[in-house]
């Protein structure tokens, strides 16, 4: 795995083995098709709530993207935003964002996964969709995956002497 | 060493394309939106009929591929395209509801004037007549002030 700049030298993602795309570009691809976000949620239906269809989660997961990608620019351009602002930690591995998202009567399907360095540095480590009626990361696949790709690159950091003191964070573009 | 100076030693050299590729998103996001509704909106219909792309393709009388570019969304479609997909899949890809924005034309100002009168003028036009004698009957205009 490697390690590249993405944002300003405060933002960063991992690079995988086998990809081609550091893990930022590869989601934001992968959001942008609809024929992959179509078969996911199709496969996935079981977590959709039974008031919402196909479409409209759809176009949730088509606005997120390009608010991830809005938000992003503008906190790395502006000197006085810091990443922690966006970052929060996962608490719970997620059921605690999960209720808030439903609370609030919007849904925020996108989650990005990110290891802290320091106040204004993080490392992206992988990202997933998670449908609002998914309680945990260990109860899907493809959220398993992610938790895995969290662990494994703290590991990784954690061996090359980088310390990770509040373990693991979620970019957030609800606040 | 500051733990971020230990993790920029391992950060590779090679320069990314992140940025201009998230700026290129944002500028095309308005477009992206609709574009990725309608591709959407087609592959759902494909689910109901039971068709594959490819049996769209065909009624379509185009690529599989092209038919792969559609569904993915990103696609600039023309109106003649949209019009000939909404037919060959029997729904209304296309609806154009025309309403007015909330967003104000920038260049209407609204300013007041001190001294302010009109005149409210009527006019009312009365054709030139060809009577039988083939004289003609005029009439002027019928002028009503207000």
């Amino acid at each position: 795995m490697e390690i590249v700049n993405i944002f300003a030298y405060r933002l960063f993602a991992f690079r995988y083995a086998g990809e081609v795309d550091n893990e930022y570009d590869r989601l934001l691809d992968l959001w942008d098709d609809m024929e992959y976000i179509y078969n996911f949620l199709k496969e996935n239906k079981q977590d959709i709530p039974k008031h919402k269809s196909i479409p409209q989660i759809a176009e949730f997961i088509i606005e997120d993207a390009i608010e991830i990608d809005e938000i992003l620019i503008d906190i790395t351009e502006a000197d006085d935003k810091t990443l922690s602002h966006f970052f929060k930690p996962l608490h719970n591995l997620e059921s605690g964002a999960r209720i808030l998202s439903l609370q609030k009567g919007r849904q925020f399907c996108l989650r990005i996964y990110a290891i802290k360095i320091d106040e204004d540095t993080f490392v992206i480590t992988g990202g997933a969709i998670k449908l609002p009626l998914q309680h945990l990361m260990e109860d899907r696949e493809h959220t398993r995956v992610e938790l895995q790709k969290l662990k494994n690159t703290q590991a990784y950091l954690d061996e090359k002497g980088i310390y990770d003191r509040e373990s693991f964070f979620e970019f957030l573009n609800e606040s | 060493m500051t733990n971020k100076e230990k993790f920029l030693n391992l950060v590779s050299k090679e320069e990314t394309k992140t940025v201009e590729r998230a700026k290129a998103r944002i500028a095309k996001k308005a477009y992206t939106k609709i574009s990725n509704k309608i591709a959407i909106a087609i592959l759902t219909r494909l689910d109901e009929l039971k068709w594959k792309q490819k049996d769209l393709a065909e009624k379509m009388e185009v690529s599989p591929q092209q038919v792969n570019k559609w569904v993915k969304g990103n696609e600039n479609f023309t109106l003649d395209t949209l019009a000939k997909l909404s037919q060959v899949l029997g729904v209304e890809l296309i609806n154009v509801l025309v309403k007015p924005t909330k967003q104000k034309a920038e260049e209407v100002k609204v300013t007041s004037s001190d001294d302010y009168s009109f005149t409210n003028v009527n006019k009312v036009v009365k054709p030139i007549i060809t009577m039988s004698d083939d004289s003609l009957y005029e009439n002027n205009y019928n002028t009503l002030t207000a």
